[in-house]
C-alpha cells in the first residue's frame, strides 16, 4: 500500500492538494526497505482526490506513507504519530521508519518554517484517503 | 565613587508605558466580559496579572530563575529520556560559524550539531564495517530533493 498526498502549485499559481491510494496485491512481497516503491512499483491507484489535474504542477510539498496492504490504520495512524514527534529533530526532506510503516515527507525550501502545519495537512488527507477505501470496502447493510 | 551599573526594570517600564496603562484602565471591562457575553464569573477565563507577568520576566533577566529546575515534556521532546546533556565550550568563532549553517538551514545550531555528528558517527561506523561512504549513500533511503514536479500517471512527482 502507498498513499501520497501532496501539495502542489499549477503555472497559473493556484494550489491544491491531491492524493492518491495504492494497492499492491496480495502477491506482492513487501521489501525490507521500501521507500524506493513509489518511483519503482507504486502500485494500482483505488482511490484519487485531486484539487489540480496532475502534470507540470510544481510539487510544494509531499508526504508519502508505505506500508503492506492490510496493515491496520492504527499502526499507520501511530506511525504518523511517532513521526510528527520526531520531525523537529529530522532534515528536510526525510525518511522515517516504523515497523513496517515507512514515511517520506519534505517541503520546499520557502515552507520550512510551516513544515509541521504542512504535515499536519498532508497526514490528514492521507488519513482521509485510507479512511475512504476502508469504508468502501465495508458491506452496506 | 563606584559607579552604579545600569539594570533595566521590566515592571517599571511596562507599568510607565502608555499602552500598559490604557491596556490597565480597559482590564476590568475586559474582566466582566465572557464569552457568552453573561458576566457569568463561573466561565471567567483566569488570566495571570501583567505584574505576576514582569516580576517573572524580571527574574529571567537578572538570572534569578534559570531553567535548570525544568524538566522537558516527554511529548514535545523526542526520544527526551535517551538523551544526555552535555556541557561543552566551542570557541567563539566556531560557534559563529556553526549559527551561520544553521541560519542557512532554517534549524536551529543545536540542531545542526546534531545532525553533523550523527552524519559524522554514521560515516565512521561504515569505515570500521569496511565498506565506503559511497555503498552507504547509496544504500541508504533518500527522500526526492526538490524541486520536484508532478507527473500524469503511476509515479507522481518526480524531481524537475
Amino acid at each position: 500500500m502507498y498513499v501520497t498526498a501532496h501539495l502542489v502549485r499549477s503555472r497559473s499559481g493556484d494550489e491544491g492538494i491531491n492524493g492518491f491510494l495504492h494497492h499492491h496485491g496480495a502477491d506482492f512481497v513487501w521489501p525490507p526497505d521500501a521507500a524506493d516503491l513509489p518511483d519503482t512499483t507504486p502500485g494500482a491507484i483505488v482511490v484519487r482526490r485531486v484539487d489540480l489535474p496532475p502534470g507540470a504542477n510544481q510539487v510544494r510539498a509531499y508526504l508519502d506513507v508505505l506500508a503492506p496492504d492490510g496493515t491496520p490504520r492504527a499502526q499507520i495512524a501511530e506511525a504518523m504519530a511517532a513521526f510528527a514527534r520526531d520531525l523537529p529533530e529530522r532534515r528536510n526532506p526525510t525518511v522515517f521508519a516504523l515497523g513496517a510503516v515507512t514515511i517520506r515527507f519534505g517541503v520546499e525550501r520557502g515552507l520550512d518554517r510551516i513544515r509541521e502545519a504542512q504535515r499536519e495537512m498532508l497526514a490528514a488527507v492521507a488519513l482521509a484517503l485510507l479512511d475512504e477505501a476502508s469504508s468502501a470496502r465495508a458491506p452496506t447493510m | 565613587m563606584t559607579k552604579k551599573k545600569p539594570t533595566y526594570n521590566v515592571e517599571a517600564a511596562l507599568r510607565a508605558s502608555p499602552r500598559h496603562r490604557a491596556a490597565e484602565a480597559a482590564e476590568p471591562e475586559a474582566r466582566r466580559r465572557t464569552p457568552t457575553g453573561r458576566g457569568d464569573a463561573a466561565t471567567l477565563p483566569t488570566r495571570t496579572p501583567h505584574a505576576t507577568l514582569a516580576a517573572e520576566a524580571a527574574e529571567w533577566d537578572s538570572r534569578r530563575r534559570t531553567p535548570s529546575g525544568f524538566t522537558d515534556d516527554e511529548e514535545a521532546v523526542p526520544r527526551a529520556r535517551e538523551s544526555t546533556a552535555i556541557s561543552l565550550r566551542l570557541p567563539g568563532a566556531l560557534l559563529a560559524l556553526l549559527k551561520k549553517f544553521a541560519e542557512r538551514e532554517q534549524i536551529g545550531y543545536q540542531v545542526l550539531i546534531k545532525q553533523w555528528l550523527d552524519d559524522r558517527v554514521r560515516l565512521e561506523r561504515e569505515r570500521l564495517r569496511g565498506t565506503s561512504p559511497a555503498d552507504s549513500a547509496r544504500g541508504r533511503p533518500r527522500a526526492p530533493q526538490f524541486p520536484l514536479q508532478d507527473r500524469d500517471g503511476d509515479i507522481h512527482y518526480q524531481p524537475s
